[in-house]
């Protein structure tokens, strides 16, 4: 026997449920002006040390990472899930249509699919300036009607300037939230955004951050946006 | 405010003409971000580096008395030395918008998440562990000694030493007195049935329940209320963890209601763990998790966890032939035991002097018949499996091995310790055996 000068516990790891988290990402023509879709790409790498901290505090969960992203067609751009902990980020591209409806079908499949016997809610964290040029209400209508996608954490991020976006869309996809859609104007905003939903609802899907007082367990609207970005007083 | 590193904060209320003697803290840092604001390292410009924490001006509206209540526990003080507790409330200003926030102690580099005990991802012993979960209950009997409670304890605000079990417990925000509102409900899982089914606010025999299940989770690695109900919900949101932790809490270890034991391919930490750890351990447990599940004034007080959690220490023995730290139940010098690692049975090394017989294991003291100490028990730095005794008395120790050999043990030297080995120390003679032989 080697000699060590401690003690070794049973290495024992606490017991795991999957957290499958997606990137729902538009890559449609509108993204392609004004270096959107590099601050897309930028922010998404910039949150990844931010997820694997919040990993990190929750321990129950095993948080696998997907990307999906719709331009003329919806395309899995990382699928299946990637560990959190090895996942790196290759850019998207900007080019066609806006096909949503396409991108809820096929999240809508997956959820039905590929979710594992034990897991968390799905976290689907939506980043778009809306607009959907297919049908987009059919594809919500069937996720609101899943047993997963109306469990999943949902967060919609609208980029661009304000009046451009379509926020009817965007709330629609948060059916049920208890939290209004975010807006990222720039891309400080956007990495911002990205990082805070990325973390938070990595935590309330995984409850491992405080519940308020209304008695609900998954609880967004309690924890409070990055005040860099939007807070009483600021100006806009 | 857009707070960043560099970002140099003053008083708001001091006048800018008397800037060159007024406070000032540099932001160097950032710490982390909770749920409720952001954590920074500061230098004050009284050159001490504290921790500073910031709320969004939204949390300090939706929390209407948060200011007031941290303002009362920098009044109060902090009554144990494990919490991060708040030093004073300031209104700060970058000169342009102001922020409030507090200031706090700076959380040392050696403490360790409990959630990286969690993910199996930290070399610690049991002893480094059954001394962190006995300094959460001291510190959480002082805090509740002054009618305060807690609210929300979690993995993400207790943080331990792996060398030596000392702790820190931060994110005090929520800590009130016992009964009245305010903050938080409290992290799922470790949340008290009835706060989970919105019968009660959280409260001092809420925070025993968390207690309860922080102290299990640091030896089992697992949740006690996790078994067989927990692996037939395939998606555990909001509505499936009110049903586990909340109206169908069951304790896994029930001794009558036996419908949720664990799982032995998922819930197999539980199922080790239950083999490994002491009877009188389980006992405490049980009552904690059985009765006081659902009848708060049941619950296992911190005092009752003090000292069960002293007395696992104390008999907290050592497998020499394999290094590893064995729960003896009680110190019985004439029955054999089994070590769970190696199987090997055995009886245990005892120092005896006069009729007064000592346990060798770490961190055990040799004391002459007055009481008075010779020395404490160490690990050897090479060889885990051997311990020494080391001299704590300013006179050197004669030493006469079983083969009859002898040498001396210089005051702050070590011997090591094994049978037939006898120790004289001035008029003290220390005869170690193996159980009642020889």
């Amino acid at each position: 026997m080697s000699s060590t000068t401690r003690p070794a516990r049973p290495n024992l790891q606490i017991a795991k449920r999957r957290l499958n988290f997606y990137y729902i990402l538009d890559v449609s023509g509108s993204m392609s002006t004004n270096g959107r879709i590099q601050a897309l790409n930028q922010s998404v790498r910039q949150s990844i040390p931010k997820m694997v901290e919040a990993a990190q505090g929750s321990p129950n969960a095993e948080l696998m990472v997907h990307a999906l992203t719709f331009g003329s067609t919806a395309q899995w751009h990382v699928h299946p899930g990637i560990p959190v902990d090895s996942f790196v980020w290759q850019d998207v591209k900007a080019n066609g249509t806006t096909s949503m409806g396409a991108a809820l079908s096929k999240i809508c499949d997956e959820l039905e699919n590929n979710m594992p016997s034990r897991s968390l809610p799905p976290v689907l964290v939506l980043v778009s300036d809306g607009h959907p040029t297919d049908n987009f209400d059919k594809s919500l209508a069937k996720l609101a009607q899943s047993p997963w996608g109306r469990k999943a954490v949902r967060i919609a991020i609208g980029m661009g300037p304000r009046h451009e976006i379509d926020w009817g869309t965007m709330e629609r996809f948060m059916f049920d939230m208890d939290l209004q859609p975010l807006h990222a104007a720039n891309s400080a905003d956007l990495a911002d955004y990205i990082r805070w939903a990325s973390t938070v609802a990595v935590a309330a899907s995984s409850a491992g951050s405080s519940t308020g007082e209304d008695g609900s367990a998954i609880h967004l609207s309690n924890i409070p946006i990055p005040s860099t970005v939007i807070d009483y007083g600021d100006i806009f | 405010m857009n707070i960043s590193i560099g970002s140099i904060l003053l008083l708001a209320n001091q006048s800018s003409s008397a800037i060159s003697d007024s406070v000032s803290f540099k932001v160097t840092k950032e710490l982390g971000r909770g749920s409720q604001g952001t954590v920074y390292e500061a230098l004050k410009s009284t050159g001490e580096t504290i921790a500073l924490k910031v709320y969004p001006p939204s949390y300090i509206y939706r929390d209407r008395n948060l200011e007031e209540r941290i303002r009362e526990l920098v009044y109060i003080g902090s009554p144990h030395s494990s919490f991060l507790w708040p030093i004073e409330f300031l209104e700060l200003t970058d000169g342009e918008s102001t922020v409030k926030g507090y200031t706090m102690p700076i959380r040392g580099e050696r403490f360790v998440s409990s959630a990286t005990l969690m993910s199996g991802r930290l070399a610690v012993d049991f002893r480094s562990l059954i001394h962190a979960c006995r300094n959460l209950s001291e510190a959480f009997s002082h805090l509740h000694l002054r009618g305060l409670c807690y609210k929300d304890l979690s993995f993400g605000n207790f943080f331990f030493d792996p060398a030596n079990g000392d702790c820190i417990i931060c994110d005090i925000d929520n800590i009130c007195y016992s009964g009245e509102g305010g903050g938080v409900l409290g992290t799922p899982g470790f949340m008290a049935p009835e706060i989970v089914t919105g019968q009660q606010k959280p409260n001092t025999a809420s925070d025993l329940h968390s207690l309860a299940v922080l102290i299990f989770y640091m030896l089992y690695i697992h949740h006690p209320l996790e078994g067989k109900t927990e692996t037939t919900i395939r998606i555990m949101d909001d509505i499936a963890r009110r049903r586990v932790y909340g109206n169908d809490a069951l304790y896994i270890f029930d001794p009558r209601d036996k419908r949720n034991r664990p799982d032995p391919k998922i819930h197999a930490n539980a199922l080790t763990m239950n083999e490994i750890l002491p009877n009188k351990l389980k006992k405490v447990f049980e009552k904690a998790f059985v009765r006081g599940l659902r009848e708060p004034i049941y619950r296992v007080v911190e005092s009752e966890w003090q000292l069960v959690l002293n007395d696992v220490l104390e008999t907290l023995g050592h497998c020499s032939l394999c290094g590893q730290e064995v729960f003896l139940d009680g110190f019985f010098p004439g029955s054999p035991f089994t070590c769970w690692a190696c199987n090997t049975s055995q009886y245990p090394i005892i120092i005896v002097v006069g009729d007064e017989m000592t346990l060798v294991r770490p961190e055990g003291k040799a004391k002459d018949l007055n009481g008075n100490l010779l020395g404490t028990i160490i690990r050897h730095p090479q060889d885990m499996r051997l311990l020494g005794l080391k001299n704590e008395t300013r006179q050197a120790w004669a030493v006469i091995r079983a083969n009859g050999t002898r040498s001396y043990v210089e005051p702050g030297r070590s011997v090591v310790l094994g049978p037939r080995v006898v120790i004289q120390a001035g008029n003290t003679k220390m005869k170690v055996l193996q159980g009642l032989e020889s």
